[in-house]
């Protein structure tokens, strides 16, 4: 709920409301970037204030709440225009009449009880029964998706034959004669028949070239119209077919289904988002209408350029490799071999285990750190894994499929999947920590060792929270609240007087809360010390105690203790080695270093580069019930590409004309994943496994010999035409990226952020696509200004490769600079995330007015009537739009990282 | 760190939280208790009950919290509203307990309680006149003093010597005998039940005055104790250990009505009951009071805080003898309300609250008329008789 709450108090503030309070105990901020997204509310001026509602009055015209404020130790009753609560989850309605029927236990609380026997929280306490998500307790996306497909990795093991969906059988239309486009325009109920003209547009399209047949539709995207569709396609022999709906990024998949069931090769749909792009951001019919216009005939152009693209099918070697033994590479391997797959794991020490070797007892399940070890242990040794220990992964090539890994054994491993579990390390303790003339300081990893010998000889025990963690700099740390908890129940059932000293206590995890409350009712004093400070900066060791300002009752307390034990963060490892495995298989890194995750929510245990899966406190801190969920999820993950000898990866794929490539290199130095092969001066080649499909390659070379499938030059060239076509002063040529930009002027739609109608938007895969010459052409066909946008540098789904179209925008703009003649200010770049529709609207409504300017100074008439059109009603929010009535998906993304690559 | 720094002291510490019990442990500093406090409604200090379940944790001294320590009422709101269910009353008392170590109880307070050393009553007044509100009672009603009866019934001190309220007594051993109970009173014997003195904080006069009065109980062989006020019920079953059951009279005589042991007529009325927090969310009896009323034949319009969310009359943890500042007090705002339900009659079931809702009615100019329930009940009672008759 905390991060719920944090994200609908930001989507509250950029819908126009700049007085939003949260009320919290703890915030529990516990996920990946989620303390970031928690800093970013309170940056973005969200106030957040300690206290517990005790009433809120709903008698009067507006709630009033009455809470105290618990830092400030003030009373406070006040009014606000709306109170949103953030109601606890509980298990759903019919768990247990299902458990009943699975004759499986349920917990306490009604959820589905884990037996947590591998560390998971998956098994039940039926073999051969699984759950994943909120089933077993309230969860967050990120852990309910690495849980699914963890709970799937356990099933797989029990599956012994395998079935696939059966291809789509149809008599494949041929293509290669005259163009026959068909042009589908949809009203979506309303949504765009309200303000654009549809039957308009409709005749208009008509008449355009090679279009064959059109049609206005009520609903595309329903289940008969599909059909219709279908029957369309056959009955008018159509190779090209246009929809003008809404955006491809929701609703592209459905319609390529609709055209392969007519036997069209799917790569010959064209989408015109005549919805998020122009009826839901724009109220002047007569504007909007036209730009729809535009818009068809865009995609129209464009498709008469488009080819049938067939996927590629790449061989996989059905072997897999997990490089870390800790606990989550034990489990992904275990569970990789158990779905029958050749499996080896490799682990730089002479022993397996990782972090869980120095570890004592879990929390907060109890269980013995050695017990599970060993289990674990036996159960890779009866799984068939081979283990590698002592070694080192030295050289890893290749690409999904088909990777080569050279050991410091001396062997090569050929495997089609690598999980990386590479683990993290401990902080460094402070210095200020490390050397003082007080009591003896240790880390909590030493208390767990000295648990384990029998106890400690002090009676005052002392824990400090959020060491090297929540520094301002990395995030929460994750397993240590509850390690913290549990260390902290133990010396006090042993006799100890104990204090803990920390921020926030975000014992998230499933019993974890109860074993706060009952550490509580042992006695042990919780204190609370400012969360904008680092331990060192608000702790201070002293003679015999540690002395700082607690936040509950305002005081500097001295708290006499005789050990401190520092509960330390943890920090991502190798991205300074020189041959870390990662960086090797291009996989990023995020700003802590720790593995950067394919999507925060849909992808949370894949690397954006195709074979590649992550688990554990790799991807970022965890404790063993975590790192063991999404060791699962991994192994599910990588299970699946293996079970298959082919691979089937997307078309768009680069490819080199060997007449026209001179050799000079320049595409191998901008490709972000290594995949342009070829010497110096010779004839390159892409390696079509290992190419993702940027297209900054062809936007680099010199020659024009790199063709980008689905972005060529033509077709790009084609829509600027098409857009251009009339009153092209007045346009803005905007090229959006696939993941950041265009998704973001999707949100703009959804939040119906009103912006001027200038816009015209090509979407390429990402920023690098975007050639010098697309923007001379866009000039010199008289366009009123250009655009580029792309995800934020850091964001880039494609590793870098948007630096290059910094690099390219740069050296175009000091261009344009030296010409006296021309306003360098018509050429724009700007970052906008998936999340930042107001962003979008901000900048369409900037580009509108460098339009006008432009317009006046170069004496050209406005072709609207009032001569006014422009800027007018645009800027911001519009406030009241309710939006999200019909997409209440598209919200549901956007949680801690934004849904940048939705 | 500029400020003063306070040092823990793991033998306060240790003192405190025997004292205490260890009853504020759970607590996690929410906050939730200051903010359902009835003092946070009026205009001066609100009471930062946190902050005292925090001192309670730590075993900080009560230093200049005593003011605040001895302010609150125990009128169990926040109990009510605590999301970790911390029994902050007793953290509360423990609280006082060390604060009256350190001598820092109000000397109000101890002035009550010398006056229960000297005179087994709070009010200073002498013990052999504690009996004189028998001397009101009907001829024809026969009430046993001393001696050994099934039910004893323990009047109280404030309904004993206060003038106003010695109505209650004569009223209730009317109602016992027109049920045809078999119970016996104390008379002059009768010796307070402590809670001032817990209140206060003094637990060694407390355990020989509990002590005494338990050695008088059980003389009487009586296996039920019906008291009139609340606080002497809550005192008896908190902190007594009785082997005879400890009820309030208007559980009792509920009792009695559904046994069809009591009969009673119909009066034509509206009156509003305040419920006292001792009886309704110390005890739980909230639908008793109103079953009587409904028997009497008197239409109910509650106020709007009634049953457990009703509001203390002010009157609680030993603020009977504490003088509060406000402008503005909880009778006060209690008589305001009462008003406002249009009712002809303020009633309630507890002398502190009978006690301060009449000041309360005197001090806003309602002028509307305030009196115990076992008042109307005997009113009732004479009803019957009428038609009887």
């Amino acid at each position: 709920c905390c991060m719920y709450s944090t994200k609908q108090a930001i989507q509250t503030m950029d819908h126009g409301v700049d007085d939003v309070t949260t009320l919290y105990m703890d915030i529990r901020a516990y996920g990946k970037n989620f303390d970031a997204f928690y800093q970013r509310a309170r940056d973005e001026g969200a106030e957040y204030r300690r206290g517990r509602p005790a009433a809120v009055d709903t008698s009067g015209e507006t709630p009033v709440v009455r809470f105290e404020d618990t830092e400030r130790g003030e009373l406070v009753e006040e009014a606000y225009d709306m109170v949103v609560l953030s109601p606890a989850l509980i298990p759903s309605a019919g768990t247990s009449a299902l458990a009943d029927v699975l004759d499986i236990e349920l917990d306490d609380d009604g959820f589905i009880e884990a037996t947590e026997a591998d560390g998971d929280m998956i098994q039940t306490t039926r073999e051969g029964v699984y759950a994943a998500g909120c089933a077993t307790g309230p969860k967050d996306i990120p852990d309910s998706v690495a849980e699914a497909s963890g709970a799937a990795s356990k099933a797989l093991e029990h599956v012994e034959e395998r079935t696939w969906p059966e291809p789509i059988d149809v008599e494949p239309v041929d293509v290669s004669g005259e163009e026959r486009v068909g042009v589908i325009v949809c009203d979506c109920g309303t949504n765009i028949a309200d303000t654009v003209n549809v039957p308009e547009v409709v005749d208009w399209a008509a008449d355009l070239p090679n279009v064959e047949y059109t049609e206005e539709v009520m609903f595309a995207c329903a289940g008969n119209t599909q059909e219709h569709i279908t029957e369309m396609v056959k009955e008018h022999e159509l190779n090209r077919l246009i929809v003008a709906s809404c955006s491809p990024k929701t609703h592209g998949p459905t319609f390529e289904r609709v055209v392969a069931r007519a036997g069209l090769n799917e790569y010959l749909l064209e989408m015109a988002n005549i919805r998020n792009h122009n009826s839901w951001v724009h109220d002047d019919n007569a504007a909007a209408t036209e730009k729809a216009k535009d818009m068809v005939k865009m995609a129209v152009d464009k498709a008469s350029f488009l080819t049938p693209l067939e996927k590629i099918e790449q061989p996989i070697e059905q072997r897999a490799l997990v490089v870390g033994g800790g606990i989550a590479g034990m489990t992904a391997a275990t569970s990789l071999a158990q779905q029958g797959n050749e499996t080896h794991l490799v682990e730089r020490e002479p022993e397996l285990g990782g972090m869980l070797r120095d570890l004592h007892t879990l929390h907060p399940s109890g269980k013995d750190a050695d017990a599970l070890l060993d289990r674990r242990r036996d159960e890779l040794d009866a799984a068939g894994v081979t283990v590698h220990t002592a070694t080192d992964v030295e050289n890893v090539s290749g690409y999904i499929g088909n990777f080569a890994v050279d050991l410091s054994t001396g062997e090569t491993l050929d495997v089609g999947a690598i999980v990386l579990a590479t683990g993290a390390g401990l902080a460094d303790v402070p210095a200020a920590f490390a050397d003082n003339p007080g009591p003896e300081v240790i880390t909590n990893r030493e208390l767990e060792a000295r648990l384990a010998d029998g106890g400690v000889d002090a009676d005052r025990v002392t824990f400090v929270g959020c060491v090297g963690s929540r520094d301002g700099e990395r995030g929460c740390s994750r397993y240590c609240c509850q390690s913290m908890v549990g260390q902290a129940n133990r010396l006090a059932a042993d006799g100890a007087k104990v204090n803990v000293v920390s921020k926030d206590i975000r014992t998230f995890t499933r019993d974890a809360e109860e074993a706060y409350r009952q550490a509580a009712e042992r006695g042990v004093r919780f204190f609370r010390y400012d969360e904008d400070a680092t331990p060192e900066e608000a702790l201070a060791i002293e003679d015999d105690a540690v002395v700082f300002d607690d936040v509950y009752t305002g005081e500097t307390l001295e708290v006499p203790s005789d050990l401190v034990v520092l509960a330390m963060g943890l920090r991502a490892t190798g991205a300074d080695e020189e041959n870390d495995v990662a960086q090797q298989l291009t996989v990023s890194r995020d700003e802590e270093d720790f593995l950067l995750e394919r999507h925060p929510k849909l992808g949370p245990a894949e690397a954006s580069v195709g074979g590649v899966f992550m688990a554990g406190s790799a991807q970022s801190p965890k404790d063993v019930r975590d790192a063991t969920d999404q060791a699962l999820g991994a192994a599910a993950k990588a299970g699946g590409l293996l079970a298959k000898d082919t691979v089937e990866q997307e078309p768009l794929v680069a490819s080199i004309d060997p007449e026209a490539c001179t050799g000079c290199t320049r595409c191998a130095m901008v490709c972000p994943y290594n995949a342009v092969e070829g010497e110096v001066q010779e004839v390159h080649s892409i390696i079509e496994a290992a190419c993702m499909g940027c297209g900054t390659c062809a936007a680099e070379c010199p020659t024009d010999a790199i063709t980008m499938p689905g972005f060529t030059d033509e077709q790009i060239e084609a829509q600027i035409d098409a857009a251009l076509e009339t009153n092209p002063e007045e346009k803005v040529i905007t090229f959006a990226c696939n993941w950041c930009s265009y998704a973001g002027a999707d949100q703009a739609g959804i939040e119906k952020r009103t912006y001027p109608p200038g816009a015209r938007i090509i979407r390429t895969m990402c920023s690098g696509r975007v050639d010098e010459d697309f923007v001379d052409y866009a000039f010199e066909q008289g366009a009123g200004a250009v655009l580029m946008s792309g995800c934020h540098i850091g964001d880039c789904h494609y590793i870098d490769a948007n630096t290059y179209a910094k690099e390219r925008y740069e050296r175009k703009k000091s261009k344009l600079e030296r010409d006296d003649d021309f306003d360098e200010d018509r050429l724009q770049l700007e970052w906008i995330s998936a999340a930042e529709g107001r962003k979008f609207a901000d900048k369409m409504t900037e580009m509108d007015d460098i339009v006008a300017r432009y317009l006046e100074e170069s004496g050209a008439t406005p072709a609207r009537a009032d001569g006014s059109g422009f800027a007018g009603d645009a800027a911001g929010g519009c406030g009241d739009c309710g939006c999200g009535g019909s997409s209440g998906d598209d919200w549901l993304d956007g949680g801690p990282t934004g849904g940048d690559h939705a | 760190m500029s400020k003063s720094v306070t040092r823990l002291d793991d033998d306060t510490w240790d003192q405190v939280v025997e004292l205490t019990d260890g009853a504020a442990r759970a607590c996690y500093q929410c906050g939730t208790c200051t903010a359902t406090c009835p003092w946070g409604r009026f205009d001066g200090e609100p009471l930062s009950v946190r902050n005292l379940m925090r001192r309670a944790q730590l075993g900080l001294d009560g230093d200049g919290e005593a003011d605040a320590l001895y302010r609150c009422l125990t009128c169990r709101a926040c109990e009510a509203n605590c999301p970790r269910g911390v029994d902050i009353v007793d953290a509360m008392l423990g609280l006082r307990e060390h604060a009256f170590e350190q001598d820092q109880a109000p000397g109000r307070l101890q002035n009550a309680l010398w006056s229960v050393y000297e005179e087994f009553n709070p009010w200073e007044r002498p013990a052999s006149e504690r009996g004189d509100w028998l001397d009101a009672v009907p001829d024809d009603v026969d009430v046993q003093v001393g001696g050994e009866a099934d039910v004893l019934y323990y009047v109280g001190c404030a309904p004993s010597y206060d003038p106003a309220l010695q109505g209650v007594p004569v009223a209730i051993v009317r109602l016992l005998d027109a049920a045809g109970v078999d119970f016996a009173v104390l008379g002059d014997d009768e010796v307070c039940c402590g809670d001032v003195v817990k209140q206060t904080g003094e637990p060694d006069f407390f355990a020989e005055l509990s002590e005494s009065n338990a050695g008088q109980f059980a003389a009487t062989g009586a296996s039920t104790i019906v008291t009139s006020s609340p606080h002497c019920a809550e005192t008896f079953v908190e902190d007594y250990g009785l082997d005879a059951g400890v009820v309030h009279y208007t559980e009792f005589l509920a009792d009695l009505l559904e046994a069809g042991d009591l009969e009673l007529g119909e009066l034509d009325r509206t009156v509003t009951y305040h419920d006292p927090c001792y009886l309704a969310r110390g005890a739980g009896v909230i639908d008793a009071p109103r079953r009587l009323l409904e028997a009497a034949g008197v239409e109910l319009t509650e106020m709007d805080e009634h049953g457990a969310r009703t509001l203390c009359c002010g009157g609680g943890g030993g603020n009977m003898w504490l003088e509060s500042e406000l402008d503005e007090r909880f009778a006060d705002r209690r008589a305001t309300q009462a008003d406002e339900t249009g009712a002809d009659e303020l009633l309630t079931a507890c002398p502190y609250c009978v006690q301060n809702l009449e000041d309360g009615v005197k001090k806003t100019g309602t002028g509307m008329p305030v009196g115990d329930l076992a008042e109307l009940l005997v009113e009732a009672l004479d009803a019957t008789e009428e038609v009887a008759a």
